[in-house]
């Protein structure tokens, strides 16, 4: 598919579960968040979130078989890399309070300016982090 | 009941729109944070739609029917804390080029490296709830 039309597609479904998940059960998508009510191991905090990531788990492994591309990228970078990126990545999106389905999907599809605010610090600090790596190419 | 298979049905929508999107692709959240070097805006064309759907979706809700769907917000203090939460995960987003929903989105894989991502990034949010809850004084 080409590139710019699965973005779009990709864009609505994300778009579209979010308002749907607003709409039905009246709070805002945010994986960041889910993650962090499923950490609490009470099962009383972390409802219907389980069955959410349980979800997209079963979707992301039957993506092997009718889209293995989109998840078929191998992690190349160095171990530390990978483990020091994935901290900063969750543990950043709690102190910022949402990551980029809480913050940039949801928050700015509500007008937050904070999320607005997020999502350009986002974007502009990993710019930052791909230019002092060296760029992608 | 119910609840539950909303919520599991939107999180296979949600996961298999992760992967149609390209944000499953690290290359790609990379090439378009590389705007200093080989800019590639194609997930503008994810942004762009998604943000839009929500948005017309709630206001559109909340016109038809006040009574049920209110828009509300609760947003975040804009200190210090915000600020450098942003930073930190820009910079962790930047490096690798996942954010939390496609690192669960990737382990679809089942290749090392991404399980061993995917658990930083849990490790990384309970470190962080405990430290903030340390801070504001709770447990």
């Amino acid at each position: 598919m080409n590139d710019y039309l699965s973005a779009l597609a990709g864009g609505v479904l994300l778009g579209g579960t979010a308002l749907f998940l607003r709409l039905a059960l009246g709070y805002p998508l945010g994986i960041s968040g889910f993650l962090s009510k499923a950490l609490s191991f009470k099962l009383t905090v972390a409802g219907w979130r389980l069955s959410f990531l349980a979800g997209m788990l079963l979707a992301a492994l039957s993506l092997n078989w009718i889209y293995p591309s989109a998840i078929s990228e191998p992690l190349s970078a160095d171990l530390w890399v990978l483990g020091l990126a994935a901290l900063l990545v969750g543990g950043g999106a709690r102190i910022a309070g949402g990551c980029t389905s809480g913050h940039s999907l949801c928050g700015m599809g509500n007008l937050d300016l904070d999320s607005v605010v997020a999502t350009v610090i986002f974007i502009v600090s990993g710019a930052v982090a791909v230019l002092v790596m060296g760029g992608t190419s | 009941m119910k609840q539950n298979v909303f919520a599991f049905l939107a999180g296979v929508v949600f996961a298999l729109g992760l992967g149609v999107s390209g944000m499953s692709q690290p290359s790609k959240v990379r090439g378009f944070l590389d705007f200093f070097g080989d800019w590639d805006i194609t997930l503008l064309f994810v942004l762009g739609p998604a943000v839009c759907i929500y948005l017309l979706g709630t206001r559109i809700a909340a016109w038809v029917s006040p009574e049920r769907f209110r828009v509300s917000s609760d947003p975040e203090r804009m200190g210090v804390r915000f600020f450098s939460g942003c930073i930190l995960f820009g910079i962790g987003w930047g490096m690798v080029g996942l954010c939390p929903g496609p690192s669960i989105v990737i382990l679809g894989q089942g290749s090392f490296p991404t399980v061993l991502f995917f658990l930083f990034v849990l490790l990384g949010i309970y470190g962080a709830d405990r430290v903030l809850a340390g801070l504001s004084g709770e447990k």
